[in-house]
């Protein structure tokens, strides 16, 4: 059986948070900007011809082209597309910053909680306290890092060098044990 | 060659206005609501998120969230705050246009159910003048036909060559300018 990823637990209760608001774990948490063409827009039939029924409409179009026409001939309807595009704005500027606090919240948990590079359909184990304790402190301390990972390689020289016969099993046994230790303090920080 | 429909001024700036805010003239220039679902959809079909509002923070998973990492409730507070007041304004949008839609097609589209992607000519301001009063009073059509048919006859009994044309000229004339009312209602 593969081995399960290990994960914190804040990482463990964002995964629903960002489920909601971002594309889901099956697409890796990315996130899209509002968009009036999709809402706004539908595949029918056969061929997927794409039906559009609105568009977002901003003040200045008013005065140009088509509506500027339109509103010439009746202007009974400037109130309403004055009122519409007044209506567009908000709901445009709203977006606009949800996506942009969106887009900050989801990359500053990503960077800091959630393994961006993780396949997030996959298993997982959420870490105990203890184990959190050894990861937040490897994550944030280099020299401890390189001190471990340099310690790992002297002990499988070390075990390398030792007898592999029955009798010499006591001795192997602290190298190794150690070893496993090492190897699953860096497992849990993907260092290995 | 067919013959074309003639619609109003109105209607055909109204053509114009409605094509880009409505499904156009292939769809009849149909409206509805937005679809809050697809907003955040890509083209290849996944949903990048949704606008979430006030009360999803009270949801379970939010809450655990929030409990570990409060430091993130102010920002998917206002989050939902934002979503909320997009969420009214396109209500309102949406509420706007669909009335402003049904009533063009009520009061400027003289026929809501013809194909619209059909050709047509524009009326000019002297045609609508007669348009608008042939069409306020319908029984006018009937004599005009009527006076149209005695025109045809009276012409088909006149002599055909160049010395008679003086004669027809006044019958030619008037029988053109039928014709032409009658075609505004594509009963000539």
């Amino acid at each position: 059986m593969a081995t399960k990823r290990k994960i914190s637990k804040k990482e463990e209760l964002a995964y629903p948070v960002l489920e909601e608001i971002t594309g889901g774990a099956k697409n890796g948490y990315r996130t899209k900007s509002g968009d009036w063409y999709q809402m706004y827009s539908t595949y029918s039939g056969a061929f997927g011809y794409r039906r559009v029924w609105a568009r977002l409409i901003k003040p200045y179009q008013l005065n140009y082209g088509d509506f500027a026409k339109f509103l010439q001939a009746m202007p009974e309807y400037k109130e309403v597309f004055e009122e519409m595009t007044k209506q567009c704005e908000i709901a445009d500027n709203a977006i606009k910053t949800f996506d942009l606090l969106r887009e900050k919240f989801v990359e500053d948990i990503k960077s800091k909680f959630v393994n961006p590079n993780a396949n997030f359909e996959t298993e997982y184990i959420v870490m105990s306290d203890e184990e959190e304790a050894i990861c937040s402190e490897l994550k944030g301390n280099t020299d401890k890092l390189n001190a471990l990972k340099a310690r790992a390689i002297e002990l499988q020289e070390k075990l390398e060098g030792l007898p592999k016969d029955r009798a010499s099993a006591p001795l192997r046994k602290p190298l190794k044990e150690e070893l496993e230790e090492i190897t699953k303090n860096l497992k849990l920080i993907g260092e290995i | 060659m067919a013959r074309r429909r003639t619609v109003s001024k109105a209607e055909h700036l109204a053509y114009e206005v409605l094509k880009d805010h409505t499904t156009g003239e292939r769809f009849q220039f149909y409206t509805e609501k937005a679809n809050w679902y697809d907003i955040f959809q890509t083209i290849y079909g996944y949903r990048g998120g949704r606008l979430i509002s006030p009360y999803d923070l009270d949801k379970t998973e939010y809450v655990k969230f929030f409990k570990l990492m409060p430091k993130y409730k102010p920002i998917l507070e206002e989050m939902a705050k934002e979503a909320n007041k997009a969420r009214k304004a396109i209500e309102r949008y949406d509420e706007i246009k669909l009335a402003f839609v049904k009533e063009v097609k009520e009061q400027v589209f003289e026929n809501p159910k013809i194909n619209f992607e059909s050709a047509y000519l524009v009326r000019t301001d002297e045609q609508e003048v007669i348009y608008q009063d042939l069409k306020a009073n319908p029984d006018k059509i009937p004599p005009l036909k009527d006076r149209k048919t005695e025109l045809e006859t009276q012409l088909a009994g006149m002599p055909q060559d160049r010395a008679s044309a003086p004669l027809r000229k006044p019958f030619k004339e008037e029988l053109e300018s039928i014709i032409n009312q009658l075609k505004l209602f594509n009963e000539a």
